[in-house]
């Protein structure tokens, strides 16, 4: 029943294609770059690229996960344009063109927004290098430590009440 | 004239708080003074629990000469929500939160009795004191909930914001989140007490460490109270949707976990003291944040009718708290004492580093993307979106790896194990978690991330229970006690170990529930008239009608739905639109039908005579995601009950 | 116990480092409107579209070409939508011919604006799918868009016009 509901609203969408699916869609972002979808491929295809989508009236949700009326019918034109072949990048090219960059929940990769996703990989593999540092001069610190330790119990004594640690 | 008692006592509040504090500052040993400071700290904190209970009673009588009750109050509202409006909106929720330091620096005034000589006492306490002078003034001068309501008064007002009538959990998830977040001043105080004074001790850091881990459960518990309310309330089928506000909860408690681990480290082995006070500063730090992030109207979010003009005060608040930070630490860094190095990578030692690492990258990359479209506008001059999408990329990954070294930490010895060591410890742990990849596969499941982070949790869950079964073992052997007596003599004394693996234990629960959850939820949307029906997964559903029901402040419109599995004829689950007097759109409930496997989630889209929308949901796991934060709780809870130290007798010879 | 102070330089460069720009930050965000979306349409061509009004008849952007066009899109929900349709009735009526005025229905049912809209002076149209309201990337109601002769969106609008604010874009029109 709901697979005859889905081709019931695309072949609804089709019949009454207007402003989207057209010439100017084409001369926007192209021919369709991808392969037309259907079945469920097609929702399956739509489900991942519509949990990137902002629903415009929402606060910061996905227009897969709204229930409201304008992001369903953003999630149907969204359905068209799959079935007619168009890729997502350019499904979102193509909104981001009506909407601006703010209708994507996930920044486009370049220019500014490099900031956002390659930071956090940087501050990781630099804390990496700072705590496998850390361990190693850690490490020799204890060498040198075991090494003058059985030197002289007294010197270690005075060492270990002045240097501090505890236990 | 109500209104002009609550203001006094919020008066009588700030000039204890602020006497109170130049007092303990100022001592420097003085006794009496030290003293004259503690009384005007429990005069501080008597002040603002005796304002609050007032605006309490203001608000059941419908006193509405007190501006606040004027804003939030109504005659409809019902008894228990008209208390609880109390944190509906922003005057109030200030005041709350007032309320809830005074309640944890009464403990801690109580706790520090004895202890007036210690100069770290009273600057902690001063620390507290400029604190609650801060919101006092705040109130007082900013957000002030006892205004006069001016002329005519009005005989009835609009009532609390519907959201705060949905739902149960919207009465308990506010002060939740306030315990944790207010109670992180405490061991914020206590570290600046340490750093003013230039020395710490064992006996110090325990302490502190305590006062972390309260506030740390009831974070614990109001994120999560948080989830479960957006999971059955907001109706789309999720819990998490890295809102604003919802990482401004998070931002604090990811600190704090990094705390509370790194501080074994500093106990045991007197390492990395200067790192130790830096995560308690950020913790406290990042409430501040969260608590202007939430208010300040910055940021887009589903809080956003929190918006208010609080918002550059917190902000001069924050930079004093931060700035004041830096240069504190920096000045101090050289007395704290070095301690025994670590020997080996492959200790607990190393692991706890690690650990630490991992959730520094996971704060700092939700700090990020939270506070990136900010960025994006003041340097390009548009808007971009960080949400969803952006956070799971980067937190699964690093989610997993903490997974793991969950399971690693405790599997390695203190000091340091040779490979052959590390590989005995951890091989019977890692079948375990490639067993429970195995049965899941079996079970249908394909995800690869979700497989990885469900291994990682079978891993970690075995390191958890053969330690917890450890010195219950060990008691057994050693002492020929019964089981019972050894699992009772383990919780007599070694209860903060025993809590911190239940905690794990927990987390592997929630961990898995989430990877399971996320990897394999089926979702079907209908829209049906009267008998009509539709399956998901092995259930057959039935819409058999719309029905109302009136209630003094709202209209709650049904949808029935006969359930049946199979064969078994289920019931009838009945979701439901809510219409409120006071709002324009309806807030939805979905009606949640859980089992040890899975949930049957029903929501409505939209609702009127001939027909429902409605969208069918299959989550998997997800009664373990609420079961695994209980867990949490529960160790936490044991973890923090004090064990009886034995107190040195000095013996004098005669 | 030291009697001297020694600053740690690199803990105090580090924390500042992190710690004002983090706070700049803030203070710029301080004055931004998180609601306010600027649109990317404005200077380039108006979506076409061709929608049915509620009398029936076919409204298309082409039909409109040659003079300015005040398309508007608004719903029987939107108390401010309420409030702004006076105010379009009375600039259609005070423009006449020198500038079109058009509403498009934006979530909502026909026969609901039916009767809000009897006597407006202008066509009202059907917008089925709310595809036009998507090709026009409109973000909430009310908003309006202002496009020039040509075909070009000048300016668009998020919230209530006013007949002062619309005389005052029309004039600024090239």
């Amino acid at each position: 029943m709901i697979t005859s509901l889905a081709v019931a609203l695309t072949m609804l969408l089709g019949a009454n294609a207007g402003p989207v699916l057209g010439p100017e869609l084409n001369d926007a972002v192209g021919a369709p770059a991808g392969i037309a979808l259907s079945g469920d491929a097609l929702e399956r295809r739509l489900a991942v690229l519509s949990s990137e989508i902002r629903c415009p009236v929402c606060q910061g949700q996905a227009i897969v996960d709204s229930p409201a009326e304008s992001a369903r019918h953003m999630k149907e034109q969204v359905r068209a344009m799959l079935a007619a072949g168009y890729s997502d990048e350019q499904i979102l090219t193509w909104l981001e063109g009506r909407y601006g960059e703010f209708i994507r929940l996930s920044p486009r990769a370049e220019g500014l927004n490099l900031i956002v996703w390659i930071l956090p990989a940087l501050l990781l593999l630099l804390g990496l290098g700072v705590v496998i540092a850390v361990v190693q001069r850690s490490r020799k610190a204890a060498r040198a430590a075991d090494a003058n330790a059985g030197l002289d119990p007294w010197i270690e004594k005075v060492r270990r009440e002045a240097g501090g640690g505890h236990e | 004239m109500t209104a002009l008692i609550g203001r006094l006592l919020i008066y009588v509040a700030l000039a204890c708080a602020a006497s109170g504090a130049l007092l303990a500052f100022a001592a420097r040993g003085d006794t009496a003074r030290l003293k004259l400071s503690r009384r005007l700290g429990y005069g501080f904190a008597g002040a603002f629990i005796l304002a609050t209970l007032w605006m309490i009673i203001g608000l059941v009588r419908h006193d509405f000469s007190i501006s606040y009750v004027a804003h939030v109050g109504s005659l409809a509202t019902p008894l228990h929500i008209t208390i609880v409006s109390l944190w509906s909106s922003l005057e109030g929720s200030i005041l709350f939160w007032a309320a809830v330091l005074s309640i944890y620096s009464l403990f801690f005034l109580r706790a520090q009795r004895g202890r007036e000589a210690d100069p770290r006492s009273a600057y902690s306490l001063g620390i507290i004191l400029v604190v609650g002078a801060f919101f006092a003034l705040l109130i007082s001068a900013v957000a002030n909930p006892f205004l006069a309501t001016p002329l005519p008064i009005p005989t009835d007002g609009n009532g609390p914001n519907p959201l705060l009538q949905n739902h149960a959990l919207m009465i308990i998830h506010p002060p939740m989140l306030y315990l944790g977040y207010v109670g992180m001043t405490i061991p914020f105080a206590m570290a600046i007490g340490a750093l003013l004074v230039g020395r710490t001790d064992p006996d110090w850091m325990r302490s502190m460490r305590r006062w972390m881990m309260v506030p740390w459960g009831f974070l614990t518990a109001g994120i999560v109270l948080g989830g479960w309310w957006a999971y059955e309330v907001l109706g789309w089928g999720g819990w998490w949707g890295w809102d604003p506000v919802e990482n401004a909860s998070l931002l604090p408690w990811l600190a704090a976990t990094a705390f509370l681990h790194v501080s074994m480290l500093e106990e045991r082995r007197g390492l990395y003291k200067g790192w130790t006070f830096t995560l308690v500063l950020v913790t406290f730090a990042l409430t501040v944040l969260g608590t202007f992030m939430t208010r300040s109207g910055v940021f887009n979010s589903v809080h956003a009718f929190t918006q208010s003009p609080i918002g550059p005060t917190f902000l001069a608040f924050l930079a004093v708290v931060v700035l004041g930070s830096v240069v504190l630490l920096s000045l101090r860094l050289h007395r704290l004492e070095p301690g025994r190095p670590m020997r080996s990578a492959l200790s607990r030692e190393a692991a706890f580093v690690f650990q630490n690492l991992l959730f520094v990258s996971f704060t700092f990359t939700v700090l990020l993307g939270t506070a990136y479209p900010l960025v994006a506008e003041a340097v390009r001059g548009i808007k971009v979106s960080v949400g969803g999408p952006f956070f799971s990329d980067f937190v699964v990954p690093i989610g997993i790896a903490i997974l793991f070294l969950m399971g690693i930490g405790p599997a390695l010895p203190w000091g340091a194990a040779t490979p052959r060591e590390a590989l005995r410890a951890l091989v019977v742990p890692l079948g375990m978690g490639g067993l429970v990849v195995v049965a899941f596969v079996l079970g249908g499941v394909t995800h690869g991330w979700a497989l990885t982070a469900l291994g990682a949790c079978g891993f970690a869950a075995a390191v958890s229970l053969r330690e917890l079964a450890a010195p219950v073992r060990a008691r057994i052997k050693a002492h020929g006690e019964s089981v019972f007596a050894a699992v009772a003599g383990t919780f007599r004394h070694g209860r903060r170990r025993l809590g911190g693996h239940i905690v794990h234990l927990g987390v592997t629960l929630l961990g898995g529930a989430i990877a399971i959850s996320s990897a394999d939820q089926k979702m079907v949307e209908a829209v049906l008239h009267d008998k009509d029906s539709f399956v998901i997964g092995d259930y057959w559903l039935q819409y058999t009608g719309a029905r109302v029901v009136s209630e003094p402040h709202r209209e709650r419109h049904f949808a029935d739905f006969v359930v049946v599995e199979g064969t078994d004829e289920l019931g009838v689950m009945s979701p439901a639109m809510n219409r409120y007097s006071a709002a324009m759109n309806a807030i939805g409930t979905p009606a949640v039908r859980t089992s040890a496997s899975h949930d049957l989630y029903l929501s409505i889209m939209h609702l009127d005579d001939n027909e429902v929308g409605v969208r069918a949901f299959i989550n998997p796991g997800m009664a373990w995601l609420w079961i695994g934060a209980g867990v949490m709780l529960l160790g936490c809870a044991i973890a923090v009950v004090p064990e009886r130290r034995v107190r040195p007798v000095v013996v004098v010879a005669t | 116990m030291s009697a001297r102070s020694r600053i740690s330089w690199p803990v105090l460069l580090v924390g500042l480092v992190v710690v004002v720009p983090l706070l700049y930050l803030f203070v710029r965000g301080l004055g931004f409107d998180p609601k306010d979306v600027a649109s990317p349409l404005v200077g380039k061509p108006a979506p076409v579209f061709a929608l049915e009004a509620l009398d029936g008849s076919r409204v298309s952007l082409a039909t409109l070409r040659g003079r300015p066009l005040i398309l508007n899109f608004s719903a029987t929900w939107c108390v401010p939508c309420r409030q702004e349709h006076g105010e379009l009735v009375m600039a259609a009526r005070q423009l006449g011919a020198s500038a079109s005025v058009v509403n498009v229905i934006y979530e909502d049912e026909p026969e609901a604006m039916r009767a809000w809209v009897q006597g407006s002076g202008f066509p009202t149209l059907i917008d089925p799918g709310g595809q036009t309201a998507i090709a026009y990337g409109v973000y909430g109601v009310p908003e309006t868009f202002f496009i020039d002769a040509s075909g070009v969106i000048r300016e668009k609008v998020k919230g209530p016009v006013d007949l002062g604010r619309i005389r005052d874009t029309l004039e600024a029109m090239p």
